[in-house]
């Protein structure tokens, strides 16, 4: 899927996944800014998901770690909550429930009763929704990453520092099917 | 995906998840009543399994037993809980209850976790148990070196020490075990056994490991015997030990020091030495993965030093700790993770095939979403690195090796 298919959508809802891994980056805010649309997360994933990454030196990443907070995207309108509103919502979050927890099934629930692009490296949820509501987009934190590499030209000293910040500080590796791992070994 | 899967689950086992959950919790019937804004019957009717939960109801009974909705949703194995009544010796600890029933409620969770990661994973745990031995009208220490001996005739120990206690228990008798931080710490283990779980062992990981591979033989030895009997093993907990406890004592000494085994050994010291000291102790202990006061108390038994050896190291106050350092005695060999390797691998097999998601992961291995992406990669790597390659290569764990 393209990147800009997800932009035939109002919003991109993103994942616990993509949240640490965005956050690891440690160009969150660069890269939400140049996404030409608006940004969301559960206020669930927010709320009762202690979401972490690694801030130790670069030689020893795993020395300590830090709570993401994003309540500084949040104040800055780069990301917005989102709740589950309506009867429907309900209804969609307790049946995706039955296969993805509690934050990737209300996520999804939004996405679909809303019409909204989900953002999420979790393979589970994308083999549930590309199975069962093919008519919205899913993206990866990569294509977020690699939008803003094309749109905002950073050199590639800056390049490869926020795909190893993401590598280190979020133990994140893409799988090896994933449409992008070839740009990210790159730059390994 | 407007279908409401609420309308296709079991009334009755979500009945009986959400009651459990909600006593777990300790709430009332009532408390669940004010929650859901409903008569208190209505609550009786939803655990009895006579009335349908609606999804905002369940949404919120959830939240407030500190559940996810993913725990009612999800197909899990259907296990009876464990009830267990401690009576007779426990009698002294039944005020502690309350403090025991944590511990045998994470027990069950991690059990049942273990058991559905197999059914995710469709790898079923092979269980290779003995049947239940007779010990009826032996004496208690001429039973458990018996059974003792038979079963590492049974596993192919020989009759040397055994340096991976939890893995042969896991691995090649079928047993979960699990290390607990248990507090108090006269709380040595637990053991429970159900029907589809099997035999399931809680240590206390706050042990030092020679008492923890002591426990596990302690509980192995109630496997053995007293297979249906659940028992909590602590230390100094009777005035008069009673007879299943008094086997499963003597069956850990025999299991990880069989007399011949022991004997021989003892003997060639004897042959190269005029006198054993307190070192030669210490380094068989050591040797044995038992502690210096469970050793010199077998030797005792088996009559190759005089009794009260134990005793008089005692009033001199003897300390095992500084003579191990002495010695450069290090730690003993051991596994003492939470859970199981295998569990883990199931649980990263079940992540790496996008059966379970990052969330679910994180659960199953008691850890937040980061270390949980720790813990695969670091298996991931440490496959690779077993698998020879000098390069870092993708591994798939769950790829056919038959081509």
């Amino acid at each position: 899927m393209q990147i800009t298919d997800a932009f035939s959508h109002d919003c991109i809802i993103l994942d616990a996944c993509c949240i640490i891994n965005l956050f690891a980056s440690q160009q969150m805010r660069a890269i939400l800014e140049s996404i030409p649309r608006s940004l969301s997360v559960a206020a669930y994933v927010k709320d009762h998901e202690a979401l972490k990454i690694y801030t130790g030196p670069i030689d020893n990443v795993q020395a300590t770690t830090e709570l993401i907070d994003l309540q500084p995207f949040i104040g800055k309108n780069l990301l917005v909550l989102a709740d589950i509103e309506t009867e429907e919502e309900t209804t969609t979050y307790i049946n995706l429930s039955e296969r993805l927890d509690d934050g990737e099934a209300i996520t999804g629930a939004i996405a679909i009763n809303r019409n909204w692009a989900i953002a999420t490296d979790d393979i589970a949820s994308l083999k549930l929704f590309q199975s069962r509501t093919p008519n919205i987009a899913l993206v990866s934190t990569l294509d977020l990453v690699k939008y803003w590499v094309d749109t905002v030209k950073p050199n590639d000293g800056l390049i490869y520092e926020t795909l190893l910040n993401i590598r280190l500080r979020g133990r994140y590796e893409p799988h090896r099917n994933h449409p992008l791992r070839e740009w990210w070994q790159k730059y390994r | 995906m407007d279908e409401n899967i609420l309308e296709k689950l079991d009334l009755h086992q979500l009945g009986r998840e959400l009651q459990q959950a909600r006593t777990k919790r300790g709430l009332t019937q009532a408390d669940a009543a004010q929650i859901l804004n409903v008569a208190r019957t209505t609550i009786t009717a939803i655990e009895k399994g006579e009335r349908r939960i609606k999804p905002d109801e369940l949404i919120k009974l959830a939240r407030a037993y500190g559940r996810p909705v993913n725990d009612f949703t999800r197909p899990r194995p259907s296990i009876e809980p464990f009830q267990v009544q401690f009576r007779g010796p426990y009698l002294r600890i039944m005020d502690e209850n309350e403090e025991i029933k944590k511990y045998i409620d994470e027990l069950e969770d991690l059990s049942r976790d273990y058991l559905e990661l197999e059914q995710i994973t469709n790898s079923p745990l092979v269980k290779k148990y003995p049947n239940e031995y007779t010990i009826k009208g032996l004496r208690v220490d001429q039973a458990a070196e018996d059974v003792a001996n038979q079963e590492r005739k049974r596993l192919g120990l020989g009759d040397g020490p055994i340096p991976l206690l939890r893995d042969i228990l896991e691995q090649d008798v079928g047993l979960r075990i699990f290390y607990l931080p248990i507090q108090p710490s006269q709380y040595s283990a637990m053991y429970l056994y159900d029907h589809d779980l099997g035999g399931c062992i809680g240590v206390n990981r706050l042990h030092p490991e020679a008492r923890r591979r002591w426990s596990l033989a302690h509980d192995y030895g109630h496997f053995l015997v007293h297979r249906f009997n659940p028992t909590m093993f602590i230390i100094n907990n009777y005035q008069r030990i009673p007879q299943n406890e008094q086997f499963a004592d003597c069956f850990a000494a025999c299991f990880l020091m069989p007399a011949s085994g022991l004997t021989m050994r003892f003997n060639d010291i004897r042959k190269t030495k005029e006198k054993i000291v307190v070192a030669d102790l210490c380094m068989l202990a050591h040797f044995y993965g038992v502690s210096v006061e469970a050793l010199t108390v077998r030797l005792e038994d088996l009559k190759l030093i005089p009794t009260g050896i134990w005793e008089r190291l005692q009033q001199g106050k003897f300390k095992v700790r500084e003579a191990q350092a002495q010695l450069g005695l290090g730690e003993i060999q051991c596994e003492d993770s939470k859970l199981p390797i295998r569990y883990l691998n199931l649980a990263v097999v079940a992540f790496g095939q996008g059966l379970i998601t990052e969330g679910q992961l994180s659960h199953y291995l008691r850890v937040d979403r980061l270390e949980a992406r720790n813990i695969v990669e670091s298996l991931r790597r440490h496959i690779s690195q077993e698998s020879g390659s000098s390069t870092e290569i993708e591994f798939n764990l769950t790829e056919s090796i038959n081509g």
